[in-house]
């Protein structure tokens, strides 16, 4: 069964529909890029999976359970955790303050220690900068806050959303490399990417999104030598 | 002569501290500047007149039932009002003129209900007063400054120290991200009223006693003086709010008392003024980072 299905979701702002009748599953244990350009419906797609934006129809399922209705308390609870586009850490509180927030929804004492612990271990430069102010970290360093916050909750499925955006080519080769890992660690991940080869590269399988729409699927090998992808994505 | 200025401006600097601070911690969760803060102030005296004075229950419940009521109110009015103005997306300052409507409508309710005459509130604190050199701290004086220095240590725990804070302090800097670390958003912002107005109410209440009576006039004054004490610390800032609240007190005690006293409330808008034009982010204030 999969972990999440999405069915025919269409998302709208006011008359603008930005996603019109999507359907994409992630089944447990998979990495699997969503791929659009900008203004696709990506990031609208995931705030919707979350609960932060509203679907206007449609139906998610997480776990066996319609979620499309929740507020997103209560679906971060079941298991979801994101790391938003452009990063969205808390700039006036401490790397460690930032992880602690990744454990809201979370009580077990034990559970914010050791995910404390994992992302240090993850990320070394966060435990050198624990104690410094979100805000004053690069760019780079935010970006890792952002997913080693997700990861506090030890998450059922992590949404990546574009976690390569505006950094240097080195530090998101870093982070690429680093989704591997987390999904060896059990953790099922969605990966919203503009960056077609690092993205695609490292998933299962992708999805093609385009003004709302999904245009082309298939295995993430299939569709790094797609035309299509190819000349959309890959420059040619 | 001066430490007996000293410790009167630090008695009602402390009740602005107190006021400010709950004032400052709604204003940060939702920029919203909170116009009904100064009605609740004026709210919870009543209520313990109606209750310790005419009814003639022991000072302690009634204050407590007053408080209480006072912190409901607020509750209710964000829960009510407010989340709905939020949950249309409707411009902040919808919100802010529905506070001003909230606080016509207890202002305009307490009138209707007592009167507009000044009640009085007969004094429960009789501990006697202490010497200090020539200078003379009343009772209530001494139970003012203490209360609000343990309420504001208090709240300065819950918002610095526990996950309700955190959360506070998380909606404030991004309410999106927020709600995707599972943050009950709404929830925290109507206990964060529920906090505020009690605030208020307690501050209210000591101050009616101080002063032996209370009047509903006392709104306008005390809400000026929250927005100054709020301004001077750096609006949004906890220690700020406490920070602007002792220093306007301690400002106007000194006017009223080397010069005239007619001009004690002109002080809480020079310094509004002032700060706005050459220090808009206060004292203890941060700068708005722009985000990427």
């Amino acid at each position: 069964m999969a972990l999440l299905e999405v069915k025919d979701l269409h998302v709208s702002y006011g008359a603008i529909k930005a996603v019109q009748g999507i359907s994409f599953t992630v089944n447990e244990g998979e990495v699997v890029t969503l791929l659009g350009a900008n203004g696709a419906g990506k990031s609208t797609t995931m705030n919707t999976i979350i609960g932060v934006v509203k679907a206007a129809s449609g139906e998610i399922w997480f776990q066996g359970d319609n979620i499309a209705a929740l507020p997103s308390h209560q679906i971060i609870k079941r298991g979801i955790a994101v790391s938003p586009e452009g990063r969205q850490v808390f700039p006036r509180m401490s790397v460690t303050e930032n992880l602690r927030m990744g454990a809201y929804a979370y009580s077990d004492k034990s559970l914010i220690d050791e995910g404390i612990e994992r992302a240090f271990t993850l990320f070394p430069v966060l435990k050198e900068r624990n104690t410094q102010l979100a805000g004053t970290l690069s760019g780079g360093e935010q970006q890792m806050l952002a997913v080693a916050r997700a990861l506090m909750g030890k998450p059922k499925l992590l949404i990546l959303d574009e976690p390569s955006l505006g950094l240097a080519p080195i530090i998101v080769k870093e982070i690429f490399s680093l989704i591997k890992e987390i999904n060896a660690m059990g953790i099922t991940i969605l990966l919203v990417e503009q960056n077609a080869k690092m993205a695609l590269g490292v998933s299962d399988r992708g999805y093609v999104l385009e003004t709302g729409r999904i245009v082309l699927s298939g295995d993430s090998k299939d569709l790094l030598v797609n035309e299509q992808v190819k000349n959309a994505y890959l420059g040619g | 002569m001066l430490l007996q200025q000293i410790i009167n401006g630090l008695t009602i600097g402390a009740t602005y501290a107190l006021v400010a601070v709950g004032f400052s911690m709604v204003y940060s969760v939702l920029e919203l500047a909170n116009f009904a803060n100064g009605a609740f102030y004026v709210f919870a005296p009543y209520i313990v007149v109606l209750l310790y004075a005419s009814m003639g229950w022991g000072f302690i419940p009634a204050f407590l039932i007053a408080v209480l009521a006072t912190g409901i109110l607020g509750a209710m009015m964000d829960r009510f009002i407010l989340t709905t103005i939020r949950n249309h997306k409707a411009q902040t300052s919808s919100s802010m003129v529905a506070t001003l409507g909230v606080s016509t409508v207890i202002i305009n309710g307490l009138i209707a209900v007592f009167g507009s005459a000044t009640r009085s509130l007969p004094n429960a604190v009789n501990i006697g007063r202490i010497y200090i050199g020539s200078a003379i701290m009343t009772g209530n004086q001494l139970v003012i400054i203490v209360m609000s220095v343990i309420i504001m240590a208090v709240l300065s725990i819950i918002v610095y120290k526990t996950k309700l804070g955190s959360a506070m302090r998380s909606i404030a800097q991004n309410q999106v991200a927020s709600r995707m670390m599972g943050v009950n958003v709404n929830r925290i912002i109507t206990v964060t009223f529920l906090i505020g107005s009690a605030s208020a109410a307690i501050a209210g209440t000591m101050v009616a006693m101080y002063y032996g009576s209370v009047d509903t006039t006392l709104y306008t004054s005390v809400s000026v003086k929250t927005f100054a004490s709020a301004i001077l610390g750096g609006i949004g800032s906890v220690p700020g709010a406490m920070l602007g609240g002792v220093i306007i007190g301690m400002l106007e005690t000194f006017v009223a008392g080397y010069w005239t006293s007619a001009y004690k409330d002109m002080i809480a808008f020079i310094i509004i003024i002032a700060f706005l034009i050459f220090k808009p982010n206060g004292l203890l204030g941060h700068r708005k980072l722009n985000k990427v």
